[in-house]
């Protein structure tokens, strides 16, 4: 049954995920293997979001500009 | 408050459809709140488009089902973030009516939602689908 958790093999998609609840759900969707892309309105939040102190350690990532402007958060 | 909240939610999962179907399968997790269960006074719209975000996520749950699609939606409680903090500045005692209200004695922490949001993206809820779950502590099973 563990292994019915696990995310690993797939991409999540998290928009306003960088800060409050989204961050949080996107900081588990990590852990449990996910590759992760977060896209938020703020794009200063968008930025930040791999260097806010985590209780957990989440996975730090790239931080790219996707083809619709929208600011997005990528696996290294 | 209806284009962030509610029809921004449509907007992506229309979008993320079609990638989802060729893939032969995907999740799609919305996030409602208390106020998808009850109303309060002084948020007509908030409300409004938290409701909106339960039916609309089980119109897309039994659109979607037949391409392996689960569409499910959370609905968190009283969490601490930014926008509560403010909240809390804002509406005199707030923070201990929702202590008081809470059975599990605390405010969520953004972290509370993490488990919820692993088991509706993963393989374990694959016959889960169309569901608003509420995440707060027990907040919404107490009048």
């Amino acid at each position: 049954m563990a292994n019915s958790f696990s995310l690993s093999g797939k991409a999540a998609l998290v928009t306003g995920g960088n800060g409050g609840i989204g961050l949080g759900m996107a900081r588990g969707l990590a852990q449990a293997g996910a590759a992760l892309a977060i896209a938020g309105r703020d794009a200063k939040k968008n930025a930040a979001w791999s260097t806010t102190p985590a209780p957990t350690s989440a996975r730090r990532r790239r931080t790219t500009r996707s083809s619709n402007g929208a600011r997005c958060s990528t696996p290294t | 408050m209806l284009d962030t909240n509610l029809t921004s939610a449509f907007v992506a999962a229309q979008a993320a459809y079609p990638h989802m179907k060729r893939a032969g399968g995907g999740k799609i997790v919305n996030i409602g709140s208390m106020m998808s269960l009850f109303g309060a006074s002084f948020v007509a719209p908030y409300g409004a488009s938290k409701g909106g975000i339960v039916q609309l996520t089980k119109a897309l749950a039994a659109a979607w089902a037949k391409d392996g699609i689960q569409v499910n939606a959370v609905l968190p409680g009283w969490i601490d973030t930014e926008l509560t903090r403010r909240a809390r500045q804002e509406v005199d005692g707030l923070h201990e009516r929702v202590l008081a209200r809470t059975p599990a004695g605390r405010w969520g922490e953004p972290e509370d939602l993490a488990g919820i949001a692993v088991f509706l993206c993963s393989a374990a809820s694959d016959f889960v689908t169309g569901t608003a779950i509420p995440v707060d502590g027990g907040y919404s099973a107490q009048a």
